[in-house]
């Protein structure tokens, strides 16, 4: 059954042979199927491409046959829950086909690769999708930022790799188990010795007749050594476990804390694409919730999984030898029960995380109320607030009264059936103790070794759910160790001071499937220019920002910095050398020194304190209490927006780079502030490239030219005088935005 | 405060009429000819977007053009005569495509993820969610949503018209 899942070719081959081929011409490019007709009902429609044509079918029939060469347009389009793709010809614009949203990828793709198709008659093919939703094995539909589903993911040879990454604590690992099997010697001699002890002294004929021949003497050497022993494996047991348990520690912690550096390192070198595809939660929980439900498994679960099952295995033995029948009647039910306790766990949990549930959203309620107080007191809806709080908990209260009073009513069962054993063990020893067949010692080792292996049975009956979680740890965990970097160094990647001559050819990218941001873009910028970029809000202003960092790489096109491929720069030596402040700075928790010298560590106090000046961070800082030692982020002393970025600004200048980026750096100081620093700015970039995006065009009015972005693509390119002149989009938005600082002028007069 | 405007007064919303706006199917799309200042243009292919998705199914649609300006509202569809409004209708069937559920057959939690196979009037359904109690929206106390991993959309009209097997099944996730 392995080739039962087909590969996408050879899915697409399938499709392609199954379908009528009369009309389609050029050899045979791509297959796909698609899910709803036009009016969105469902179907089972199929499309072919070919390199000529491009056919739609429905339930095997050709519906519509394009020529690829009468075709102007190809385009994708995003719906709510679907997508679709069309086509625009002579006669207007026509639908291909429209699909669930599962198979928004793939038309994506496909308007792309019909668009290239069209435009310069081939097609470049990398037919794996960025976004495979399925899991290459099964075909399930996979997880966010997952390659491959958790049941098809190759357990062993990861469990392998964990072993591996556990191998410097090998040392702990081969005590823990030698002291294992120690401790496990001792269990099983325990109840023996309690035999000895029962049947040799407490209730032996012998004994009793050697009393009262010649007093308790005769017997008190061997009752007392076998107390002894007794007492002497109590005592071994506590050691040997109090040791085990050191060394599980010892290697659990140190391996724990190795795990979460591989895999905390591994998520700080992926790229920014791949990094905005997992939420910040997700990367904690892989960070810290995965790691140690792996530790948990490594030394906690699989020892104690190993103990168990030798536990119950040698105990079985002695008791088939001891007493087969007896060892039936004890170990039939064993399975019985593991499935009842497996089935209540079950069935508990599902029901207790019901309630979970509730717990916490009544919590995020009482949360949100009170972090809004004051705009629930500002609006007068304390009264409409109290009812949803009340709502809520009284949600959480019906679901408790109904989680407790199943569990109050089906738990005394369980346990009553499950003591039935004991019950029935109780009354076969007890009449063959009557019998005189067995000894009250036997009894007594037998319970003892029945309590040993009716005591896992709870344990193991956990053990399935246990598994599955940590599996799901392993698979996420090594998802991420084996994430392709696709913002990767190449090999030999260079490292050089860079002079900052910037050149963009043909550059065309989108975050999203199906959604061009910057389209075929072309941009020189030679070293020393200072660069705007204008434009409304979402045009690609950032977009063309991040693409020259390289947080991204280009769909199409290249970027070069003297010439050579963004690509084949490291990017640490090319970060480096690029200092950046955003409109949305960010401070780490520190002082206020440490912040601005993060850019360059240890460096000296006085070019600190210039690159503060030169920010205009300077005046402020020093009228805090604590100066430069002020500490801020979490907890710490709040500054403004404008002092934040001040901050921002010295940290980037202190960072020396030969390409300066500000994006928006300037947007929350006040004018007179910020005419202070583009004048020191302005000294500053004398000899770096500087690329400078700012909604306040005056700002940019001493750039060297100005680039106009308008849907992704390069509208308008001159300085400030050319622009003007030309009467265009850069014009139109100079004159709104002065409309609005004379109206406000006026009104300020007016006042 | 007698001189109080209403904010409505000074903001117009722009309505669409049968007078202003027709609309005609091509295709599978929809496209509109706008009469304005005593002007007919054909504005092509339009885009219908609810502004209440939950609530007003045929009410207060927002109708953007191929770059995404709003051309208009339209305030009920049902202004437009029984024709154009079941046009309207499929149009926005075609956007919002939701699948709604009729019957839950199985759900199955496994590996973090919930497996369901269900049934909706044409078939069966099968789609894997993530993070299920995050995933199921409540509209009311009867009507819920739920989005599936690809971002599709799945809806339960009525949570107590479901058959009891299938209520069963969801239960423990409301």
């Amino acid at each position: 059954m392995k080739n039962r899942i087909l590969s996408p070719e050879q899915k697409k081959l399938r499709l392609y042979k199954s379908l009528p081929h009369e009309g389609l011409s050029g050899a045979f490019i791509t297959a796909f199927s698609f899910d709803a007709d036009e009016d969105g009902n469902r179907t089972d429609g199929a499309v072919i491409i070919t390199e000529e044509t491009v056919a739609v079918y429905e339930n095997g029939n050709r519906q519509k046959l394009f020529r690829i060469a009468d075709c102007e347009k190809f385009e994708f389009i995003r719906l709510i829950g679907a997508s679709e793709l069309t086509v625009t010809d002579g006669d207007g614009e026509h639908l291909i086909c429209r699909a669930s949203d599962s198979s928004r990828e793939l038309l994506s793709k496909n308007a792309k690769r019909l668009q290239q198709l069209k435009e310069t008659g081939a097609y470049k093919d990398d037919s794996e999708l960025r976004f495979s939703r399925v899991c290459p094995k099964c075909g399930r539909t996979l997880g966010t930022g997952l390659t491959v589903c958790a049941k098809c993911a190759d357990k062993g040879s990861m469990i392998k790799r964990l072993l591996k990454l556990a191998s410097p604590y090998k040392w702990y690992i081969i005590i823990s188990v030698m002291l294992f099997f120690a401790g496990f010697a001792v269990s099983v001699a325990g109840p023996y010795v309690n035999k000895l002890l029962v049947d040799g002294y407490i209730d032996s004929a012998e004994a009793k007749s050697a009393v009262s021949a010649g007093g308790a003497a005769a017997v008190f050497p061997g009752f007392i050594l076998t107390v002894l022993l007794m007492l002497a494996l109590r005592l071994a047991s506590y050691v040997i476990n109090a040791l085990r348990n050191l060394s599980i520690m010892q290697a659990g912690t140190g391996f724990i804390v190795d795990l979460r550096r591989v895999v905390f390192e591994k998520i700080q070198k992926m790229s920014v694409r791949t990094l905005t595809r997992r939420t910040s939660g997700e990367l904690m929980r892989r960070v810290t919730g995965d790691t140690a439900q792996i530790e948990n498994f490594i030394v906690g679960q699989m020892p104690n999984i190993i103990q168990q099952a030798l536990l119950m295995i040698a105990i079985s033995v002695i008791l088939f030898i001891y007493d087969p029948f007896l060892a039936f009647l004890i170990l039939v039910p064993v399975p019985v029960c593991i499935f009842a306790i497996w089935f209540a766990n079950e069935f508990f949990r599902k029901i207790y995380s019901r309630q979970w549930e509730a717990e916490s959203r009544s919590g995020s309620v009482l949360y949100d109320i009170f972090s809004g107080i004051r705009v629930v007191k500002a609006y007068r809806t304390e009264k409409k607030e109290f009812e949803r709080f009340d709502k809520a908990v009284s949600e959480e209260r019906d679901i408790a009264i109904k989680n407790e009073t199943v569990f109050n009513v089906v738990d005394p069962v369980f346990t009553f059936v499950l003591n039935i054993g004991s019950l029935l063990l109780m009354y076969y020893t007890g009449s063959r103790i009557l019998g005189r067949t067995m000894t009250l010692g036997d009894a007594a080792m037998l319970s003892s070794y029945v309590a040993l292996i009716y005591g896992p049975i709870d344990w193991i009956a956990y053990l399935p759910r246990l598994l599955t979680r940590s599996v799901t740890s392993i698979v996420k965990i090594f998802d991420v160790i084996d994430e392709k970097q696709d913002v990767a160094d190449a090999e030999n990647a260079i490292e050089k001071e860079i002079d900052g001559n910037i050149e963009i050819k043909d550059l065309t990218f989108g975050y999203d499937e199906g959604t061009d941001v910057l389209k075929h873009v072309d941009l020189k910028i030679k070293k020393g220019d200072m660069v705007g970029l204008v434009g409304k809000s979402g045009v690609g202003k950032s977009t063309l920002i991040n693409l020259i960092m390289r947080m991204y790489d280009p769909d199409a096109g290249v970027i070069t910095v003297d010439g050579v491929d963004l690509k084949e720069y490291s990017q640490n030596s090319l970060r480096s050398q690029i200092g950046v402040v955003l409109q949305e700075t960010f401070l780490f928790k520190g002082t206020i020194y440490d912040n601005i010298a993060y850019a360059r560590p240890g460096c000296d106090k006085e070019t600190v304190l210039a690159a503060s000046k030169a920010a205009g961070a300077h005046q402020f800082i020093v009228k805090l209490p604590d100066g430069y030692d002020t500490v801020i982020g979490e907890n710490g002393h709040t500054l403004s927006g404008g002092e934040r970025q001040r901050i921002s600004i010295a940290r980037a200048l202190l960072h020396d780079p030969k390409i300066l980026i500000l994006d928006e750096a300037t947007a929350s100081l006040d004018t007179e502030t910020e005419k202070n620093i583009q004048d020191t700015l302005q000294k500053l970039i004398k000899d770096r490239t500087t690329i400078a995006i700012a909604h306040r065009l005056s700002t940019l009015r001493n750039a060297t030219f100005l680039v106009v972005l308008d849907k992704g693509t390069v509208v308008e390119v001159g300085t400030h005088d050319e622009l003007m002149r030309k009467k265009g989009i850069y014009f139109d938005l100079v004159m709104a935005q002065r409309q609005m600082s004379s109206r406000k002028e006026k009104e300020v007069a007016a006042q | 405060m007698e001189e109080k405007t209403k904010i409505s007064e000074i903001i117009k919303i722009e309505y669409l009429t049968p007078s202003d706006a027709e609309f005609s199917e091509n295709g599978g799309m929809i496209t509109m000819k706008l009469t304005k200042d005593g002007e007919t243009k054909d504005v092509g292919r339009v885009f219908l977007h609810r502004c209440f998705p939950h609530e007003t199914e045929d009410g207060f649609i927002s109708v953007l053009d191929r770059d995404g300006n709003e051309l208009g509202l339209i305030r009920d569809a049902g202004d437009f005569g029984e024709e154009v409004k079941a046009l309207i209708e499929r149009e926005l069937g075609r956007r919002y495509r939701v699948f709604i559920i009729k019957k839950i057959k199985s759900v199955n939690e496994k590996y973090g993820y919930s497996y369901w196979k269900a049934e909706d009037e044409s078939g069966e359904l099968e789609f894997t969610v993530q993070d299920t109690y995050r995933s199921i929206t409540k509209i009311d106390d009867d009507r819920i949503y739920i989005s599936d991993i690809d971002g599709n959309r799945y809806e339960i009209p009525s949570l107590s018209a479901l058959d009891r097997k299938s209520f069963k099944r969801i239960e423990l996730f409301l």
